[in-house]
């Protein structure tokens, strides 16, 4: 049972002490939930402990004197509206029945708006198959997917490296931090200020420098060598594709970002070769 | 007859594809205007990760993630004492910081309460580490107030409710 399961299934729990066995193994075996579980007890505790205030006199009649009257009255029936037959109507031929006809009669005799109720429908169905059907988790994954992704990602990393005791751990968060400042770069230098896209450029000179080089160092014996080869060599390869779209995306470049993107370049490469040294066992 | 076929298909595709562009990918301009809002706290963040990165031990660890919940705490802060608050904002960053303190701090914390002896040199250090977490808990979940223009937006009152259960979570 993963924690999302079990926390769903703890908020469905009538009473919060009676846990099923498996929501039970799930708790014995995972110290988040537990902590989750013990603050709903918490939160439950503190809710009962509320005092609840006590009514006035007469409160209740004060608030059904304030509800507006009901309407007892009945409506008036409602009249068939007659409308002059067409002798030249088709309809008249198919039901002959009488010269009264009701509004529904005399809509459907113009096959115009046969064509504008398709078209209505048409267009609502273009609209609803376009979007879907939205319900709240539509509306709630929405409202995540209008956040910075950069962002999300960037504390997703920090709480990888929080638990990543190993070099290759960390190592493998940092290609992905690159990554990512690399494809926030790439989509933003045309407008974005010199001010801005500079910041990435610092950003992404530490990720690279700082942090992947600094991680490639320390990757040491205790991980596999066909291992550390293939992921120093896979990290080169992708810090030399970043070098190569530096330098193109540098050529058509405005000239706030021209200087960055080829700084990024000469930093992806330097740092590409460095790591297939590494990799070759020429040393770093 | 052709032609009104041909108009109301021209009429179906247009609201097709006018439905279709939310899936539409986000406009480079928006990027810039979240990179312009966030771009101090991830030049921030990269900070905290190169420390978190260079901890060599497991009390050091528990340091940097503990200064690292502060880091999004400060944000969380600034964002609710702007003059207009932003309430998509402040649950964006209020997510943030419930985020790291259940799935980082929290569990670094669990961490290193197993691997260090109470007769160790930093037993002392990481009592007052969990001490100062508890506190970061306490404070985050007292910066969005339960009065005022954030009191009456949903997704704000959504986060404060998350950061006061992350804050009792804490107290334990």
């Amino acid at each position: 049972m993963t924690c999302e399961k079990a926390r769903a299934r703890i908020l469905a729990l009538d009473d919060l002490n009676d846990l099923s066995g498996r929501l039970r193994i799930h708790l014995d075996q995972c110290t988040g939930c537990r902590h989750h579980l013990a603050g709903l007890l918490k939160l439950e505790e503190l809710l009962t402990a509320m005092p609840v205030p006590a009514s006035s006199p007469g409160g209740m009649q004060r608030f059904l004197d304030s509800l507006p009257e009901l309407d007892t009255t009945p409506a008036p029936a409602e009249q068939p509206i007659v409308t002059p037959a067409s002798p030249t109507s088709s309809l008249e031929q198919v039901s002959p029945a009488g010269p009264k006809r009701t509004d529904a009669d005399s809509f459907f005799a113009r096959p115009w708006r046969y064509a504008g109720l398709a078209a209505a429908i048409l267009i609502a169905a273009g609209i609803w198959f376009g979007s879907g059907t939205q319900n709240d988790s539509d509306k709630d994954e929405q409202a995540l997917a209008a956040r910075h992704q950069l962002l999300d990602r960037g504390v997703g990393h920090l709480i990888t490296l929080t638990g990543a005791e190993a070099p290759d751990q960390r190592f493998t968060v940092w290609l992905n931090v690159a990554e990512d400042l690399r494809a926030e770069l790439r989509d933003v230098h045309v407008i974005a200020p010199g001010e801005d896209v500079r910041a990435l450029g610092r950003m992404y000179e530490n990720a690279v420098t700082r942090g992947l080089l600094a991680q490639a160092n320390k990757l040491g014996d205790e991980l596999p060598a066909d291992q550390r080869h293939g992921l120093l060599l896979d990290a080169a390869n992708k810090l030399n594709e970043t070098g190569d779209e530096a330098e193109r995306l540098a050529s058509t470049a405005p000239p706030q970002a021209k200087p960055v993107l080829e700084q990024l370049a000469r930093t992806a490469r330097t740092s590409g070769d460095s790591l297939t040294r590494l990799a070759t066992g020429e040393g770093g | 007859m052709p032609r009104t076929f041909a108009i109301l298909l021209l009429a179906w595709a247009a609201s097709t594809w006018a439905a279709a562009q939310n899936a539409a990918p986000r406009p480079a301009s928006e990027n810039l205007r979240f990179l312009q809002l966030n771009r101090s706290l991830l030049e921030e963040l990269i900070t905290q990760k190169l420390r978190l990165s260079e901890a060599d031990s497991i009390i050091e660890r528990v340091r940097a993630s503990r200064e690292a919940a502060v880091t999004l705490s400060d944000a969380l802060s600034s964002a609710c004492k702007e003059p207009n608050p932003d309430a998509e904002r402040i649950s964006e960053l209020g997510d943030h910081f419930s985020r790291f303190m259940q799935e980082g701090l929290a569990p670094a914390l669990v961490r290193a309460k197993r691997e260090i002896a109470t007769d160790s040199p930093d037993f002392q250090t990481l009592q007052e580490l969990d001490q100062q977490a508890k506190e970061t808990a306490r404070l985050a979940a007292e910066l969005i107030p339960a009065e005022g223009p954030l009191a009456d937006h949903p997704r704000s009152t959504a986060t404060r409710t998350k950061l006061v259960r992350i804050h009792i979570e804490w107290q334990d």
